[in-house]
């Protein structure tokens, strides 16, 4: 099933001689519980494109299509409630928020559109995310590895259509960075999850099923990720 | 919309009450005050006898007075722009209110009562969605006579025809499982006959040249059989019938067993394997785990060049464990790299004997059990096989 879908999308920041091009006629299709990939360099227009997808910046031309519906369509508050039920974003930099506990930071989605969390599944996810003991403590109280794992659980808490990770092990050591990719890797096979993942990285891309590379705002190339020569 | 009709009913019923009621208590008072009026006229009449044509004057046609002056009058006997109000007015006008208070009490509750309900409703129904997307189909919807009952009956049927596609996919599942099994059970007789009649026919033989066919017979006779042991258990696996009884198992016990099975083969090349990293717990089905390991174990000592190390490392994290083959031969080629897994694919530098089905029938049984098998090129030269199980799958 084809969830994700976005059709000649570009974007153009500024106008006259700041203009710049940061994504130019993208086309790009995701299926349902794909895990994909999308590398380039810093400057390739890679977070310019998950801003698309995620409705949190607008296109200056293209449609996107999340789950069937036009999101370029949507007016504001039609489009945050979107953002809130149908993307879960995870940031290189976990975005919690420092004055509330683990367990309202991982609420937050579902409490914001005063929604009755589910309790079976914030137990089971708490419990994969080995949050369970955490869950009283402040954010600055968890380490880094932990913080993040916070923000995924934030993110899959509303059974997202899509799951928009950014350099999400940006910030990370090794160890930390191998388990939070196999949590992403976890949630893509235990739920389904379809996930699209950002990094520059190509050792951590290369966990994905499929690795679209992008350069100067264009895909470059697009391929299912088969076993290949790599450097460790 | 037809659902929507009673409340259609009940709303015009409810305007038509209310407007019944306040038509009788307007003309109520108006006959009241009417009859007040016509009383106090009277005693004004009958108190001045005599003077009845200016009194009626008076009432009948503008005289030209200034009201002013009449209600200064008034003002003095303490009449201030109003009446004064009786206790039988009082009453009527308190008894009004309490009714409508009451009526509007009730129609408040009631609304409150109904979208109680329906939010009763609409929690159960997402409630049970929410079983059915996790796989848990069933059937017992409590039927009502309310609005949401025709939405109840559409998902009931649409949750019934998942259940029934899904059964019907799981029976055909079992009707694969069971054709091959049979068949498989139908080769190994005759196999079993085939290799007995070969041990026999070399009893009988001398001379050396119908000795080597036979012992080459023997030997295609004896891959035949594997290769349909491997058939079945792939099979199985891809039809998703292969049952998998995950326990704890020690790392070092489910390594030591995989090396076991392909000792001979090691030790025919002089090759060694060489164990690192932890031991930990690994929950998996040791059977199924131990064969797909040795198959890799066996590709990499197939590959790798005599009287060399075969290094094998498990390491362990809170979300997956790992297991890393590796062998120091010449690597995959880019060709290779992304068939490797396929079935019945030989590889460029391939074993002789080899049936291109190991490499599949380990993913298969990796995958089986939530896991995930990746094969690579090291930087130094050698072939990488990494396996992973996730826990919490």
């Amino acid at each position: 099933m084809e969830l994700l879908k976005c059709e000649k999308l570009s974007k153009i920041y500024g106008s006259g001689q700041t203009r710049v091009t940061a994504l130019k006629e993208v086309d790009l299709s995701v299926k349902k519980g794909e895990f994909v990939a999308i590398i380039g360099a810093s400057g390739s227009g890679k977070s310019t494109l998950l801003h698309m997808l995620g409705g949190v910046d607008r296109p200056s031309g293209g449609k996107i299509w999340i789950e069937g519906t036009d999101i370029s369509t949507l007016n504001e508050k039609q489009l945050s409630i979107f953002r809130r039920r149908k993307v879960g974003l995870v940031y290189q930099f976990y975005n919690l928020i420092p004055s509330i506990d683990i367990r309202q930071n991982i609420l937050l989605p579902m409490l914001l559109d005063a929604q009755k969390p589910d309790e079976k599944r914030f137990e089971e996810l708490v419990e994969v995310l080995g949050l369970k003991e955490r869950l009283d403590h402040l954010p600055s109280q968890l380490s880094g590895g932990q913080q993040q794992r916070a923000a995924i659980a934030r993110a899959l808490i509303y059974r997202p259509a899509i799951l928009l990770a950014d350099e999400p092990t940006g910030n990370l050591d090794r160890k930390n960075s191998e388990e939070i990719l196999g949590l992403l890797k976890l949630s893509n096979k235990k739920y389904k999850q379809t996930i699209l993942l950002i990094t520059h990285d190509e050792r951590i891309a290369l966990e994905a099923d499929r690795i679209i590379a992008i350069e100067d705002g264009e895909i470059l190339s697009d391929r299912e990720n088969l076993p290949r020569e790599v450097k460790r | 919309m037809t659902e929507r009709k009673p409340e259609i009913l009940l709303l015009t019923g409810i305007f038509a009450v209310s407007f019944l009621f306040c038509s009788i208590v307007f003309y109520g008072n108006y006959r009241h005050n009417e009859k007040i009026f016509y009383d106090k006229m009277a005693v004004i009449a009958a108190s001045f006898p005599g003077e009845e044509h200016r009194l009626m004057r008076v009432l009948k046609e503008e005289t030209g007075c200034d009201p002013a002056a009449g209600e200064a009058i008034l003002r003095r006997y303490g009449y201030e722009g109003r009446l004064p109000v009786k206790g039988q007015n009082l009453r009527f006008g308190a008894g009004g209110l309490l009714f409508a208070g009451i009526c509007t009490a009730a129609f408040l509750f009631y609304l409150r009562r109904e979208n109680q309900r329906s939010r009763e409703r609409i929690d159960h129904l997402t409630e049970y969605l929410r079983q059915v997307e996790e796989g848990e189909y069933w059937l017992s919807l409590e039927k009502g006579q309310d609005s949401f009952s025709n939405l109840e009956d559409e998902i009931y049927k649409t949750v019934l025809a998942l259940r029934e596609s899904r059964e019907s996919l799981r029976r055909e599942k079992q009707h694969l499982a069971d054709d091959l099994a049979d068949i498989s059970h139908q080769f190994k007789t005759p196999l079993t006959a085939l290799s007995v009649l070969g041990e026999l026919l070399e009893r009988h033989l001398f001379g050396t040249e119908d000795a080597a066919l036979v012992s080459r017979m023997e030997g295609q006779i004896r891959r035949l059989t594997e290769l349909t042991a491997a058939l079945l258990t792939l099979s199985k696996a891809d039809a998703g019938v292969l049952t998998f009884e995950k326990r704890q198992v020690p790392v070092s016990e489910l390594i030591g067993c995989s090396l076991e099975a392909v000792e001979p083969l090691l030790e025919e090349r002089k090759q060694q394997a060489e164990c690192a990293g932890e031991d930990f717990l690994l929950c998996c089905d040791l059977g199924w785990t131990r064969e797909a390991l040795g198959n890799l174990i066996k590709n990499a000592s197939d590959h790798g060049p005599k009287q060399s190390t075969i290094s094998i490392r498990a390491w362990d994290n809170p979300v997956f464990s790992g297991i890393v083959v590796e062998d120091s031969g010449p690597g995959f080629s880019a060709k290779d790299l992304g068939h490797l897994f396929d079935r019945f694919y030989r590889g460029e530098n391939a074993a002789e004997d080899s049936t291109g089905i190991g490499l599949c029938l380990a993913k298969s049984l990796i995958e089986g059990q939530g896991g995930e098998i990746r094969a690579e090129n090291r930087k130094e030269k050698g072939a990488r096989f990494i396996i992973k199980f996730y826990k919490h799958v």
